[in-house]
């Protein structure tokens, strides 16, 4: 049976903050407005200038010119809304994802609106985050997701069973060691099915999106090490395999035991974290030809799926991810600060909870920023487990430090917390 | 093998006995040379200074009260006197000439004869020859391989020992001119001396990469020539001492910023008193402490009166060791506002005591602390923003406290020993 690969690309853009300080309260709250050292708009024209412009349009070339190509993407709500927001270039940004989707070879994934974490503190929230991108997916792609994949591929059993009891066939999850069997992330995988709690199963049944869900989720796990060949490894020069081409690439993914290599990565590897000059672009280019010589095919995560039976389980008791060495949920979850920046987004989460259907347009206007501030990325910032040595690593945040970061978003989510209480109590 | 290196160390101060950090860096270090096999003598100034001290001069040195014991002040380490007046390695020409002066006019407590006085020399660099002449007479018995001098102070009595017997030095930076007085006169006296006295050594240490890079910048130093040997965390005992010192008055409602240092143009107090400014009109509860004394005192009490600030920033003057580890210990942050700093120890002791730090960016310390909150010495309102986040969010409290111990099993003297060790021997196996 000929091997496939299956691409999924992550698109997302967290809505930065602007600085905030504690002596000078800030007289209106656009959060999001003239952060700094750039403005959200900035970044996002940036990053399309240099990734997903480029990129969309080269998929685009290769889903007309090999009949055996297929990828699939998940964007995040808040990724779509700075594409209306930002009309240059955001509308001609969208358009290429439409124009993929209407070749009927890209498949879009589910998730969180957000890229929350939401999952980790309230269900009730998390499945509406699911609902508002499902909703965007189906406006813009005329897609209904079939496979989900949590924030940064954070998955544990619960979730699993969560998903399905909602209504996906399937979900992404990282093939690391303690949740496999067998150590091989290539074969497609049926979840560890356990029960939820009846308040969760409630939850979940009350946002099912189909009828009756499937008896079985079947899980695809990421093939880290051939993923992070391109995502990370790319450009190193020091192996000597290196510069990477197309061609000994389909050999590795040849020689790579089982029915499917899932190579899952963010969307800007291509052009933003390897940039053009690595030849990344070309190496894309020449891929789905390279393979072809080897009778290896590209599915969408749906097709892999469907094609191929599912074996042994996938079972996770503690939460796996695909970020850091630990591939643990350390990086959202580690510190003081962490915990307590965490805290405050579930104790003004529950204060939202009766009002999540408000009409009030005051109310829709703190929930809208409150969701925003619950972006995974604001946590990730915070993490101070590249700090022990002193020296700034290559950080992928807008902060200085981790310490700048945890401050501005407290005194940010502060200031959202006020506002809220005076809402709440011109209401009653 | 090769031989143990029989090395001379050119120092100046010795705890218990000292007014800044030098002597604690000089102690540690050389008690961890001894440990890996080294030959260490210590040339230590015998200070006959405590009469001056009680007269009422620099308060920096109050605690010069070793002067006349001729004890040894470990096992291991071979000290010898030499007398001199330069009982300070942060004074400078002008310092000099106003302590003698003061001494020789003798005050109620000064019983020593003028015959004893008039030993030292008419000013500082008459002084500083003197001392070389002393060295090199007591070390004439003596066969070293290598001296190790320590700034500029002692530089002279290196190169003579050089000139006249043929040794090699290496010198130890561990603060220049530029730091202390913040400009880069060339033509300084002490700028010129310390100049010298690098290009003339077989090799400069210094403390940080922040200095190195003054010394290449500013002093036109071959960057090869020039190593990097951090300072590190001292391990301390609790002392009875310091456990009484730790009931120091403090309210429960109150929140404790502490500076402690020199109260001097290096040490950035003026941006201190800034901060407290910015900061207690919104947080009253918020307390300013500085621990030191310095030539700016009068400065920053009127800059304090100037601000209506003397309910919340309070001036301890110089502090004994025990106090300042009890300040360090009940503070709930510090800030480190120093213009240039080749590496500032007091970082190293706020981290040792788990305490938050905010610290300027012109630091040495830096280069080896993870966790701080770094800012521009003059950003006093990037300073008072700290602060006020400091004291609004315990959560960042705790998450500096618990990481500021991460590296600090790596940063021992033990393992900065072993590479001035490796510096001793490649120069004595030549």
């Amino acid at each position: 049976m000929a091997k496939s690969i299956c691409f999924y690309f992550q698109v997302h853009q967290p809505y930065r903050i602007r600085q905030h300080q504690l002596r000078f309260p800030p007289e209106n709250h656009d959060y999001f407005k003239e952060t700094t050292p750039q403005s959200n708009e900035q970044i996002f024209e940036k990053v399309s200038h240099k990734c997903y412009l480029p990129t969309t349009e080269l998929l685009l070339e290769l889903c007309e010119q090999y009949p055996n190509f297929h990828c699939a993407f998940s964007l995040s709500g808040v990724f779509v809304e700075q594409c209306e927001n930002f009309k240059r270039p955001g509308a001609e940004v969208l358009e290429n994802f439409r124009k993929l989707a209407q070749t009927g070879k890209v498949e879009y994934l589910g998730e969180t609106y957000h890229h929350s974490l939401s999952f980790l503190y309230s269900k009730e929230e998390f499945a509406t985050q699911v609902e508002l991108q499902r909703d965007l997916m189906i406006k813009y792609f005329d897609q209904k997701p079939r496979v989900f994949r949590n924030t940064e591929l954070i998955y544990r059993d619960d979730l699993g069973e969560f998903i399905r009891l909602m209504g996906y066939e399937g979900v992404m999850a990282e093939g690391w060691a303690t949740a496999l069997p067998d150590d091989n992330p290539n074969l497609v995988r049926h979840a560890h099915s356990i029960e939820l709690g009846h308040e969760d199963h409630a939850i979940a049944t009350k946002h099912s999106i189909s009828g009756k869900p499937k008896k079985q989720l079947n899980i695809l796990t990421k093939n880290f090490l051939l993923s992070d060949d391109i995502a990370f490894r790319f450009s190193q020069t020091t192996n000597s395999d290196l510069p990477l081409t197309a061609e000994t690439f389909a050999q590795w993914v040849d020689e790579s035991p089982g029915d499917t290599v899932n190579l899952f990565m963010d969307f800007e590897t291509f052009g933003e974290h390897q940039w053009e000059d690595t030849g990344i672009f070309e190496f894309l280019r020449h891929l789905p030809q390279k393979c072809a010589d080897r009778d290896i095919v590209f599915r969408t995560p749906s097709q892999t799926l469907d094609h191929f039976e599912a074996q042994n389980n996938y079972k996770a008791t503690e939460f796996i991810s695909w970020a850091d060495a630990e591939r643990d949920i350390s990086a959202w979850l580690e510190n003081d600060m962490h915990r307590n920046a965490f805290n405050e987004i579930s104790r003004i989460e529950k204060k939202l909870h009766a009002h999540l259907a408000s009409k009030d347009s005051e109310i829709i206007s703190v929930l809208a920023d409150f969701r925003k501030l619950q972006t995974s990325d604001h946590l990730y910032y915070m993490s101070t487990k590249f700090w022990a040595d002193g020296d700034v690593h290559t950080y992928f945040s807008p902060y200085e430090n981790p310490y700048d970061a945890y401050i501005n978003y407290m005194n940010t989510i502060h200031h959202l917390d006020w506002r809220l209480d005076l809402l709440l109590a011109n209401i009653q | 093998m090769a031989k143990a290196p029989k090395v001379l160390v050119l120092g100046w101060e010795y705890p218990p006995v000292f007014s800044g950090g030098l002597g604690v860096v000089t102690k540690n270090l050389a008690q961890a040379l001894v440990a890996q096999g080294a030959d260490i003598t210590l040339v230590l100034p015998q200070f006959i200074t405590h009469k001056i001290v009680s007269s009422g001069y620099d308060p920096g040195v109050k605690l010069l009260t070793f002067a006349n014991s001729a004890q040894r002040y470990d096992d291991l380490v071979n000290t010898i006197h030499v007398p001199t007046f330069m009982y300070s390695p942060y004074m400078n020409a002008g310092d000099y000439k106003k302590a003698l002066n003061q001494y020789k006019k003798g005050g109620p407590d000064v019983s020593k004869s003028s015959a004893e006085s008039d030993v030292y020399g008419e000013n500082l660099w008459v002084e500083i020859d003197r001392f070389a002449a002393e060295v090199v007479a007591l070390t004439g018995e003596n066969d070293f391989d290598l001296v190790h001098a320590q700034d500029w102070i002692t530089a002279e009595a290196a190169i003579q020992l050089k000139v006249k017997r043929g040794i090699p030095y290496i010198i130890h930076i561990h603060a220049t001119e530029v730091d202390r007085t913040g400009t880069t006169n060339k033509d300084s006296e002490v700028f010129k001396r310390e100049q010298y006295a690098m290009q003339q050594s077989l090799r400069v240490v210094t403390v940080s990469q922040y200095t190195k890079k003054i010394l290449v910048d500013q002093y036109g130093i071959d960057p090869e020539k020039i190593l990097v040997v951090y300072n590190a965390y001292e391990k301390k005992v609790p002392t009875p001492e310091y456990i009484k010192a730790r009931q120091f008055p403090k309210n429960k409602e109150e929140f404790w910023v502490l500076f402690i240092g020199r109260v001097t143009l290096q040490k950035g107090p003026e941006y201190f008193v800034d901060t407290a400014a910015k900061v207690v009109p919104h947080n009253p509860n918020i307390h300013f402490h500085i621990a030191g004394d310095g030539d700016m005192m009068p400065q920053i009490r009127a800059q304090i009166k100037k601000f209506g600030l003397e309910k919340n920033v309070h001036c301890h003057g110089f502090l004994p060791p025990a106090k300042r580890d009890a300040l360090y210990m009940l503070a709930d942050a510090c800030i480190i506002p120093s213009v240039s700093e080749p590496f500032g120890l007091t970082a190293i002791e706020v981290i040792d005591h788990c305490t938050p730090l905010i610290i300027s960016k012109n630091c040495g310390a830096n280069e080896i602390i993870g966790h701080k909150l770094e800012v521009d010495f003059h950003d006093s309102d990037k300073m008072a923003e700290y602060t006020l986040a400091l004291q609004k969010y315990p959560e960042l409290r705790r998450t500096l406290r618990t990481k500021a111990m991460d590296n600090k099993d790596r940063l021992t003297w033990e393992a900065q020993a072993s590479r001035m060790m490796e510096i001793y021997e490649n120069h004595t196996s030549l």
